[in-house]
């Protein structure tokens, strides 16, 4: 009787192994082609990128590398494509796309194509080659890296990529600050020899580089009252490609309740070189005063002169 | 008894007169300023102070002497002790992971607040090679003028004032040197060091498809539910912009389509007639049209066809003393269709660009 409970006992225990074993192979088989499912068709985007700006003096002839780290972020595989296309900046409008650059040609990249496991990062190595007898010149462009999806496969719904953009800044020759300094202008410094009803919302001004290659523009505005001390703020600096120009709004956060301003503009291009600007405005509520005068006028007629008024009133009416 | 007040008179006056040019021209003096009375010893050092002046003078010692060892240095005569106090090692951050730049606050020691001070900054932590000294507006130059001097307040005081155009992964060596007029230069104090970062990008979409509910009678024919959030994290000094367009308009099979909602991203407008647009909680886009055209995501635009595309999101920096970190904005979508609308599975492809700001 022991016995055959003993084998009961044992039958059961080996049922229930096999029971859960079965389970444990179906989740799993559940689970993994689950995963498949999602790595074939659009990918997790979670990517992180360094370095994505690459401010580089080139010399002709002679190859340039910088490694370019992609690191992929999330818990599933993607494959990433690279394309260049070249980068421009039309004033504040930066253009990415479909923009040719001679340096585009002179780019090479270790690999094209790149598989990233879940929680992995791989490092493509960046060459630039120019051409021998280059003269000093600047050179922009963009690395784009994006995720390869199978289009046959994918979903009948919207499907979403993510392309990371590296900026590519190339320069072939030596800054002279001297030489860039005469190469910088200044335009639309605004309020500029006005006299302007309110304080002014906003002051702003361009900076334009003539220069052969791109610089940053780092602008230090003084604002001088008739009667008070200067104040100068140190805006956020921008730099400016060969061609462009770039432009500042500061809205003064303080209140500017003098007649009389003078600014003055320092931009600093570096090397300690600076270009300068200078302006002024005046702030007078002048339609305030002309409202106050025209009051002022009609009190005087309504109290000392009501007769003209009464004649007035009545050719107006009455002709 | 008159002729004798007369002489005695002008003896006396005499007398002062050629006492004080006596005086005059024996004590040291400048425009402003004169020692009325000064002594020495047989040696050593006499020195006599007020409330704003102090006086020095050293006798029986040479005008200048310095031994010195790896670690230390010591220095006698008058120079030394007319000489600023050495600064101590300035302190040296980037805050936010700064790539281009580095913020170094000046540590004046025990010098007085209208000492200036130079600051040295090289690659080498020898100051061997590759020197160069900061300027006033924070750049730097190969040469040291009296304008590379400011007072501790005008270098930002405790704040601090960022030193840029730097090289990125690239260690830093700075220093300082302080004086008060001329011939007072301190030595340059001890240096500190910092390394510049890597500019670089993060960014996840939390919803790499979306799928819209049926769209039928009882749901107006349309769906505004569906939305990726974006997440974006960057130390580049002016932020980040991304750009969306799609590929097509939303497409079936046979060849039907859902049109582009036809308002563009300069002049969203709130939602009336049929297609498939987007809006943005971003209040301050870049981009023409105003900052808060998307009025807080109730505002929808359609999506251009072809790259580049326009502004869904953005940062405009500037980035210095904090990076960007996990920053999200949400894109929604809305669907509407009509009862004539073929019915079928649609679809496209929303491509989004995200690049650094520069």
């Amino acid at each position: 009787m022991r016995i055959l409970k003993t084998r009961k006992i044992r039958s059961d225990k080996k049922y229930l192994l096999k029971t859960l074993f079965v389970l444990v192979f179906l989740l799993y088989s559940l689970l993994f082609n689950l995963k498949s499912a999602v790595a074939q068709t659009v990918p997790l985007q979670s990517l992180k990128v360094t370095p994505v700006i690459n401010d580089l003096q080139l010399t002709s002839g002679e190859p340039t590398t910088f490694p370019l780290t992609i690191q992929n972020l999330s818990g599933g595989p993607v494959g990433i494509h690279t394309t260049i296309s070249g980068y421009d900046q039309i004033g504040e409008v930066p253009i990415y796309e479909q923009k040719p650059s001679g340096m585009i040609n002179w780019t090479h990249l270790s690999k094209i194509d790149v598989l990233l496991p879940p929680h992995s990062s791989k490092t493509i190595t960046v060459t630039i080659t120019p051409p021998q007898h280059l003269g000093p010149s600047g050179y922009y462009e963009t690395i784009f890296l994006t995720p390869i999806v199978n289009q046959e496969i994918t979903p009948g719904s919207p499907i979403i990529l993510s392309r990371l953009g590296v900026l590519v800044l190339g320069t072939i020759g030596k800054l002279d600050y001297n030489d860039l300094a005469k190469k910088i202008t200044i335009s639309d410094f605004s309020p500029s020899h006005t006299i302007i009803d309110n304080s002014p919302k906003a002051i702003s001004f361009t900076v334009n580089n003539h220069y052969f290659t791109h610089f940053d523009a780092k602008p230090f505005l003084t604002i001088t009252p008739l009667f008070g001390k200067p104040q100068t703020t140190l805006l956020e600096d921008k730099h400016v490609l060969p061609g462009s120009a770039r432009i500042w709004e500061y809205q003064p956060t303080t209140k500017m309740p003098d007649v009389f301003y003078n600014l003055h503009l320092a931009v600093s291009v570096g090397g300690g070189k600076q270009v300068l600007a200078d302006t002024w405005f005046v702030v007078l509520p002048y339609k305030l005063i002309l409202y106050s005068i025209g009051i002022l006028v009609i009190l005087y007629l309504a109290l000392f002169k009501p007769r003209r008024i009464g004649r007035a009133i009545k050719i107006i009416f009455k002709g | 008894m008159k002729k004798l007040t007369s002489i005695t008179i002008f003896f006396l006056l005499g007398s002062l007169l050629f006492n004080l040019q006596t005086i005059y021209a024996a004590l040291p003096a400048s425009t402003n300023y004169k020692l009325q009375n000064y002594t020495f010893g047989a040696g050593g050092t006499a020195s006599s102070s007020s409330t704003h002046y102090s006086m020095n003078g050293v006798a029986g010692e040479v005008e200048f002497g310095k031994s010195s060892s790896t670690n230390y240095q010591s220095q006698t005569g008058l120079t030394y002790l007319i000489k600023a106090n050495v600064p101590a090692a300035p302190t040296l951050s980037t805050p936010a992971n700064n790539y281009d730049r580095i913020l170094f606050v000046i540590n004046p020691g025990s010098n007085p607040s209208d000492y200036t001070y130079a600051l040295e900054i090289s690659t080498s932590n020898n100051f061997s090679s590759n020197v160069n000294y900061i300027n006033s507006d924070g750049t730097f130059g190969a040469s040291l003028t009296p304008s590379n001097f400011q007072t501790y307040t005008a270098w930002g005081g405790s704040s601090g004032t960022f030193v840029t155009g730097l090289t990125s992964n690239t260690t830093y060596y700075i220093r300082a040197a302080a004086r008060q007029g001329s011939f007072t230069q301190s030595e340059w104090g001890p240096a500190a060091s910092a390394t510049t970062s890597y500019a670089s990008l993060t960014f996840t979409i939390n919803n790499p498809t979306i799928v819209f509910n049926n769209l039928n009678n009882g749901d107006s024919y349309t769906d505004s539910s569906q939305s990726d959030t974006f997440t974006t994290s960057t130390n580049a000094y002016n932020g980040y912009t991304i750009y969306g367009w799609d590929t097509q308009a939303l497409s079936a099979p046979g060849g039907n389509t859902i049109a582009n909602y036809a308002s563009p991203n300069s002049t969203p407008t709130a939602w009336s007639g049929t297609g498939f647009g987007y809006t943005t909680n971003d209040t301050n886009l870049v981009g023409t049209g105003g900052a808060n055209r998307f009025n807080n995501g109730t505002a929808y635009a359609g999506f251009q066809t072809s790259g580049p595309g326009d502004p869904v999101t953005d940062d405009a920096g500037p980035v210095t003393t904090s990076q960007i970190t996990n920053e999200q904005y949400t894109v929604s979508y809305r669907v509407t269709a009509n009862n004539t609308t073929p019915a079928g599975t649609y679809s496209n492809t929303i491509i989004y660009t995200i690049v650094p700001s520069y």
